[in-house]
């Protein structure tokens, strides 16, 4: 296998409360080639954010801290570098693009002034061939009049427009990774759909490496190759997005799949959804073991003591449960 | 047919723009523009749309949270759009709300069982049987009783939700209206929350208008489905006939545009180009015509009236 | 947001098992430490005016021409002023009516202001009539009125709280206009509402008790200022007439003697520091207890 842009290893990003030491993430390993693009899927607090802002060495200082692990960029450990050398990968070698566009742009400077600021940040070309870069930027997003949407403001423009800049902005230096986190989970379906769709498009002609963060699989079934299922900060499953939908091995990703509503799935009122019972245990001395062993159907007594390894089940498919060897069952 | 439970007609909201104390509006906004339907007892109607499409201002009229410029709401045959506040009150035993935040719609400096209480109270019933009420509320809702001398921000937001439906439920409303209740929640609990209210239904006979973006959770809960745009019901029919054969082009548009659930299923889809029009400037005509991959000319003349095409699916459309 | 989240997440767990007072004590006292060393250092001040006839070891009036200008000695801890008055009785005896003055100018700028916020924050023809007049209160500066106010009538410590009240007013009133304009557009007074609340109740039970905590903020700093505006007005002689003393008067007198005695200017100084300090301590250290934003960061 050919040597991954982004190698994270063992990656413990931990917060030092008042009330403890919380376990946001613990000891994830992944990986994303080039032109991939992997699914970071979880609920709330599963840690997914937590590991992108890792990624960017971003985490809130004092309190969040990255206490274990290596982040290798290219080989390179970002870990050991000075906030200096950082700051020249953030939005040139690895870019971000958030949930809320609104809050990521700045609402006192233009559209064109942004892109071109960060442009020539990490290019330094001229003011005019930054307009012309920023003004393509704007084109292969799609987004019409791009000459006249260089001069307007973000409060002109609709929540889709708005993540269309951040995208623009993103691709902008041409970032060997590109990590999003929910991108499309304050938007509408139609503009969901389309902003999807111009992310695929743009990692498969660029060739960018993207981590996608979400909540939701379908959003995951729509744009990934390959998925891994978080669970209160631990990596629970790894898959190919194709086997990980037809074969789910870990509980939680089954209960997952099972919860959510399909469309066209006719079950109809009156049918109850699976639920999975209870709710995510806390991060803050999580209990030994599974830390889904609470919530299990078929956790045991040695769910609740040990804490399951990884292990591979299939091909490039890797569960963490002790309980694997039972027959996979296509989910519901 | 016998009388429907909630029978809504020509409900209008418009919002004067620009104006001030001493200034005269100059735009007005139209977030509702002549909606209707009915909802029978016992029955979920789904209203889906996107943002700003005015399902919110919708069923906030409903329950009397926001007034309305123009139409009737009638609950049992009584139009309550013009009743005044006391007799409004003692309607509002009809008629409840379930919100979407489960964080602000709880008053943080009250307790969970005064929260579940409060609507009883109001009614004047007295202290051992609120406390009888509130404890099997609780228990019904699949919280623990012991949690009534709990704050708010000590449950989850799963668990704060239930607390939202304890509270509608105190009543014995004949409809619940619910905003979006499950959108802010975690995918495992939204199933969790979801169940509940169809047990709810089945058990007390409820009527839901259920408000919600995301069409797998409607097309599960709901008995029928309305679809609005820019203020409009633009198709409404039973939930099988409209799932299955969308028939409004932008009905079809939103089916299309949701994410599939699996990725050997990944749609050839028809995208929707460009953002819905703000609706300060509707466009003339039908109001989706901008972003209608079928729009002819002749669209832009009128809008389209909501017209019955049998199987009880109605179409506003021309060309359909 | 995302990293918010997740760190908030145990607050959803219940309160940890508490090991009986002391220890609960202890706990807050090291999360806290501001509310702790400001409310130590208020509890003493307020307990030694309180206590003044029992502790004082003279009387406050007392002049004895043949112990003047005496630097703090055994038998004068504070020294004597001008007069030969034991500084440290005028300063235990002083503390009274600042507090005093504090206390009843917070509580009467909050009560009002309260008022008046609320009705402007329901109202909009009310709030436009009432934000003017708030405006025209607000210009108003407090020595000048007061000045006026005991030309006008005799200096009393009724006219020095007025006086001290009016300026305050106005900015506790738009704190709770503002509070209030923002309260009731919040869902769970929409649910309320839904319920079939009367309007009453939803002003108790919905929006009084949710700008309380800011308000007791507020209040804190109120008393502290008013605790120094009492100093200066009677530093300025437009105070309480003397030979009351109070910590401006004692100021004001040893002012003319400072070069010869500093200790009759430096001790209720400090009296007045502290206590403005350790009110500002409380208030910032509640501030930080009451803003759920904040605690929940913890």
């Amino acid at each position: 296998m050919e040597t991954p842009i982004l190698q994270i290893d063992d990656l413990s990003t931990h917060f030092f409360t008042r009330d403890g030491v919380v376990r946001a993430v613990d000891n994830l390993t992944c990986h994303v080639g080039a032109g991939e693009a992997l699914g970071i899927v979880g609920e709330s607090g599963c840690g997914k954010s937590v590991t992108s802002l890792s990624v960017m060495r971003l985490v809130q200082s004092p309190s969040g801290r990255i206490v274990n692990g290596a982040i290798r960029l290219q080989g390179r450990d970002l870990l050991a570098l000075s906030e200096k050398e950082m700051r020249e990968i953030r939005g040139n070698e690895i870019s971000m693009i958030f949930q809320e566009p609104m809050t990521s742009l700045n609402p006192v400077l233009s559209i064109g002034c942004q892109l071109i600021e960060t442009i020539r940040r990490h290019r330094g070309v001229s003011g005019k061939e930054a307009w012309q870069r920023a003004v393509d930027m704007l084109r292969l997003v799609q987004i019409p009049e791009p000459d006249q949407r260089m001069r307007e403001y973000p409060h002109q423009l609709s929540g889709g427009m708005r993540q269309r800049i951040m995208i623009a902005m993103a691709f902008a230096c041409d970032p060997k990774v590109l990590i999003a986190d929910e991108p499309t989970t304050a938007l509408d379906v139609t503009i969901q759909a389309q902003i999807l769709a111009l992310m695929s498009d743009l990692q498969k002609r660029l060739g960018t490496a993207v981590v996608l963060i979400t909540h939701d699989l379908g959003v995951v079934a729509e744009t990934c190759q390959r998925v891994i299922v978080m669970y209160a900060g631990r990596k629970v499953e790894e898959a190919d997005v194709g086997d990980l939908f037809d074969r789910p091995r870990h509980p939680y990703t089954k209960g997952l799949m099972a919860s959510m509503p399909h469309l066209h799935r006719g079950l109809g009122n009156g049918q109850r959804l699976k639920e999975i019972p209870g709710m995510v245990p806390s991060l803050l001395d999580p209990p030994p073991g599974c830390r889904f062993a609470g919530r299990c159907a078929h956790a045991t007594a040695l769910c609740t003591t040990e804490e399951p390894p990884l292990t591979e089940t299939g091909p490039r498919h890797w569960v963490a449960c002790w309980h694997t060897g039972a027959p996979a069952e296509v989910a519901q | 047919m016998s009388t429907a439970l909630l029978e809504v007609s020509g409900l209008k909201k418009h919002y004067a723009l620009d104006g001030g104390l001493f200034r005269k509006p100059t735009r007005t906004l139209a977030a509702v523009d002549g909606v209707s339907f009915t909802i029978s007892s016992g029955e979920t109607l789904g209203l889906v749309g996107e943002s700003g499409c005015g399902k919110s201002t919708t069923a906030k009229m409903i329950v009397r949270l926001t007034e309305t410029t123009e139409g009737s709401i009638r609950i049992c045959g009584e139009d309550i759009s013009t009743l005044g506040a006391g007799a409004m009150r003692h309607k509002r035993r009809d008629v409840q709300i379930i919100f979407q935040d489960p964080y602000s719609s709880l008053n943080p400096r009250m307790r969970a069982g005064d929260i579940v209480a409060e609507p009883l109270r109001n009614f004047g019933i007295g202290r051992e049987e609120v406390r009888t009420r509130v404890a099997s509320l609780f228990d019904r809702v699949g919280l623990r009783s012991d949690y009534v001398a709990r704050f708010p921000h000590e449950f989850s937001g799963g668990q704060r939700q239930r607390l939202g439906i304890a509270r509608a439920l105190a009543l014995e409303p004949k409809l619940i209206v619910c905003d979006e209740p499950v959108s802010a929640l975690d995918v495992s609990v939204q199933a969790q929350v979801i169940n509940l209210l169809t047990d709810l239904q089945r058990e007390l006979g409820i009527a839901y208008l259920f408000v919600a973006h995301d069409l797998a959770v409607v097309e599960h809960i709901s008995h029928r489905v309305a679809v609005m745009y820019l203020g409009r019901i633009v198709e409404m029919a039973d939930r099988q006939t409209l799932f299955s054969d969308p028939r409004h082009p932008y009905t079809q548009a939103l089916l299309a545009a949701a994410p599939s659930s699996h990725p050997r299923q990944k749609k050839e889809r028809l995208l929707l180009c460009g953002d819905a029009p703000s609706p300060t400037s509707p466009p003339s005509g039908c109001p989706f015509r901008t972003r209608c991959p079928i729009a002819e000319p002749g669209c832009a003349e009128a809008v389209p009236a909501l017209r019955d095409l049998g199987e009880g699916r109605q179409v506003a459309c021309h060309l359909r | 947001m995302a990293v918010t989240d997740t760190v908030s997440l145990p607050a959803a767990r219940s309160t940890a098992p508490t090991k009986g007072r002391l220890a609960r004590f202890a706990r807050f006292v090291r999360r806290h430490p501001n509310i702790a060393i400001g409310a130590l250092i208020l509890t003493l001040i307020v307990a030694c005016s309180a206590l003044a006839p029992l502790i004082a070891p003279y009387d406050p009036d007392a002049i004895n021409p043949a112990e003047r200008l005496k630097p703090p000695s055994a038998a004068h801890l504070f020294g004597t002023d001008a007069f030969g008055r034991d500084v440290l009785s005028r300063v235990i005896w002083g503390g009274r009516i600042s507090l005093v003055v504090g206390l009843t100018v917070a509580l009467f700028s909050v009560g009002i202001g309260l008022a008046i916020g609320l009705v402007a924050g329901f109202s909009r023809i009310a709030d436009a009539v009432l934000m003017r007049v708030m405006d025209a209160m607000m210009a108003i500066p407090g020595i000048l009125l007061a000045i006026a106010l005991v030309a006008l009538t005799t200096a009393s410590i009724e006219t020095v709280v007025f006086a001290l009240v009016i300026p305050e007013i106005p900015r506790v009133v738009r704190l709770v206009r503002a509070m209030v304009l923002s309260l009731r557009e919040q869902p769970f007074v929409d649910a309320a509402r839904a319920v079939g609340t009367r309007f009453h109740m939803i002003l108790i039970r919905h929006i009084m008790p949710n700008t309380v905590a800011p308000l007791i903020v507020q209040a804190t700093f109120i008393c502290a200022f008013a605790i120094l505006g009492e100093a200066y007005l009677s530093f300025l002689g437009v105070g309480l007439p003397p030979p009351t003393s109070t910590w401006g008067s004692v100021i004001a007198e040893g002012r003319k003697v400072f070069g010869l005695a500093v200790w009759v200017v430096l001790f209720p100084g400090l009296f007045l520091g502290f206590t403005v300090l350790s009110i500002n301590l409380i208030g910032d250290g509640l501030r930080d207890i009451l803003d759920p934003k904040l605690s929940r960061r913890q």
